[in-house]
């Protein structure tokens, strides 16, 4: 059965159809790209899905269960988180405080629980500190857990978002172009610590990524959004020589003008 | 025991000296209002951890006033049982006003609280019974014992100012140290983030304004049966932005931040007081200057100078 499905889904903003009637699945243990030119409607999608916006028709089906237009706050108890495209962070945070905060899930703490620093809280605060630790390691931030997150340098802050969106075991990660801003280098990083996400940990990836190396190189599966509809969907392969996808990104060369 | 709590130590045991040296009523009663006003202070930082500002506080701590006041007055009930009673009172019209405030963001909150503030007072101000109208409520009757409390005599109302200041404090410093005031200050750092890791941001938000509620409402009543006198004209809009510049000129970084700030603006005007009309002037001169000079408050700008410091020592 497929973790994710998408129905009909829509999102209209006034007289703008930012998203129009997109239908799609995402298999478990998958690595699927969104791609699609500037203004497509990926980060909208990302955003109905989540829970920020709520689709004017459409529904989202997680696991099983429909979760359209719940709050995004809920959907990580369920399994789904995402990071965001502008390096979203606690800044004023240590590295380490950052990933510690973002295990919040895993406290059990209703809003009143943990409110006095009680002893069952400080147990449950040294136990996550382990767990913090273990995340820090694994995504290769751990000589950098007492940096300020918004100190870090770009590349080593995407890293920490990545971090967080992992802390809450999420069973579907959604990550909004995690190499945005990238060099080389980091792009590659940042593509073989996805590609381990799966591998590892067994969390399927949902990507918008406007990187066409990067996508090509770690997704199984791709879908192309332009002016809010899906154009194509199929393999990396596929979809590099699908005429429409070439035309969505290049254009075409008008015979007649 | 680091040094730091053998000082903090050391501040309190002279602060509970004080009355043995100062025998002057106005002195102590401006140490008094400078208890209240911390209290208040510290309430408004606790939800000013997650970058909202209420302009209703006086509507609070009037509710718990007058809450206090009715009990102890009219039906003769202990101060030690209307105390609580104020705050639990103000804490329960703070989750219901939270709640539908709190679904609006930014300058809406600011309005919709200040909106409840007045309304507050318009009520109060409205119905003469049983709130006494624009004349307000007077001869309230201090705490038990009467032998003990009489209105002459400040020094065991310095007292239990002094033990609810205290408390006040040291309860807010534990939350915002537990991981309730961990989430809080990631909800200062980022909404968004926040929410995505899976924080109930309003919910929290909601905690924290009806614990700021409680507090307002423990310095009302404090202030009703201090005072013996509570009217509409008293906790007004101005009363609630009182507390707000104590909380901004002291900085939000920290705890210090509040309680430097109330003490230091309770002071001045009373420094100024010998000036008459040019005290409210001298006053706002100062509260410029300070905003210019301290943009972080005084808490931020004493980190800044300790900063310096540091770095030119190495």
């Amino acid at each position: 059965m497929s973790l994710l499905r998408i129905a009909g889904l829509t999102c209209r903003f006034g007289g703008l159809l930012a998203v129009n009637d997109v239908t799609l699945t995402v298999e478990p243990r998958a690595i699927h790209g969104l791609i699609g030119p500037n203004g497509a409607g990926k980060t909208t999608t990302f955003n109905l899905i989540s829970g920020v916006l709520k689709p004017t028709a459409g529904r989202v089906v997680f696991d099983g269960a429909d979760i359209t237009g719940v709050p995004m706050h809920r959907l990580v108890k369920r399994g789904l988180v995402r990071t965001f495209q502008h390096s979203q962070l606690f800044p004023a945070f240590t590295v380490f405080r950052n990933v510690l905060l973002a295990l919040h899930s895993h406290t059990g703490f209703s809003t009143l629980g943990g409110f006095f620093g009680s002893i069952a809280e400080r147990r449950k605060r040294a136990e996550l500190a382990h767990e913090a630790q273990r995340i820090l390691e694994f995504v290769g931030l751990a000589d950098r857990a007492d940096h300020l997150a918004g100190d870090l340098p770009h590349g080593f802050q995407r890293l920490l978002q990545v971090a967080v969106g992992l802390a809450p075991k999420p069973r579907l990660l959604l990550l909004d172009e995690p190499v945005a801003g990238l060099n080389h280098g980091d792009v590659d990083r940042m593509m073989e610590l996805v590609r381990s996400l799966r591998d590892k940990q067994g969390v399927t990836v949902v990507l918008v990524e406007h990187n066409m190396k990067a996508v090509m190189g770690v997704c199984d599966r791709v879908s192309v959004l332009q002016f809010g509809k899906l154009i194509a969907e199929g393999s990396a392969q596929e979809v590099t020589q699908n005429p429409t996808v070439i035309e969505a990104y290049l254009g075409v060369y008008d015979d007649a003008s | 025991m680091t040094s730091n709590r053998l000082a903090l130590a050391a501040f309190l045991v002279a602060l509970a000296a004080v009355p043995a040296f100062v025998h002057s009523g106005y002195l102590l009663h401006v140490m008094i209002l400078i208890f209240l006003n911390v209290m208040l202070a510290t309430s408004m930082w606790l939800l000013g951890i997650t970058q909202l500002i209420s302009f209703g506080q006086a509507g609070f701590v009037f509710i718990g006033a007058m809450t206090s006041a009715m009990l102890t007055k009219d039906l003769g009930i202990s101060f030690w049982v209307a105390l609580p009673v104020a705050g639990v009172m103000s804490a329960l019209i703070a989750a219901p006003v939270g709640r539908l405030s709190l679904r609006v963001r930014g300058v809406y909150f600011f309005l919709v609280t200040l909106a409840f503030g007045e309304v507050v007072r318009g009520i109060f101000a409205y119905f003469q019974v049983p709130f006494g109208g624009w004349y307000g409520v007077r001869d309230i009757p201090p705490p038990s014992p009467h032998w003990l409390f009489t209105p002459l005599d400040k020094v065991p109302f310095y007292y239990l100012g002094l033990v609810l200041v205290v408390l006040t404090c040291w309860v807010i410093w534990r939350i915002s140290r537990s991981w309730f005031g961990e989430v809080l200050w990631g909800i200062r750092e980022s909404e968004l983030l926040a929410s995505s890791v899976g924080i109930d941001v309003t919910g929290y938000k909601l905690v924290a304004f009806i614990i700021s509620a409680f507090v307002a409402g423990l310095a009302g009543s404090f202030y009703a049966n201090y005072v013996g006198y509570i009217s509409p004209l008293i906790f007004d809009f101005t009363y609630s932005v009182n507390i707000l510049i104590f909380v901004v000129v002291g900085g939000f970084g920290s705890l210090a931040g509040p309680i430097s700030g109330a003490v230091v603006l309770t002071i001045i005007p009373e420094v100024f007081r010998a000036t008459g009309k040019y005290q409210m002037l001298i006053f706002g001169l100062i509260l410029v200057f300070s905003m210019l000079a301290m943009p972080d408050g005084i808490t931020g700008a004493l980190h800044r100078f300790q900063l310096r410091r540091a770095r030119r020592a190495t």
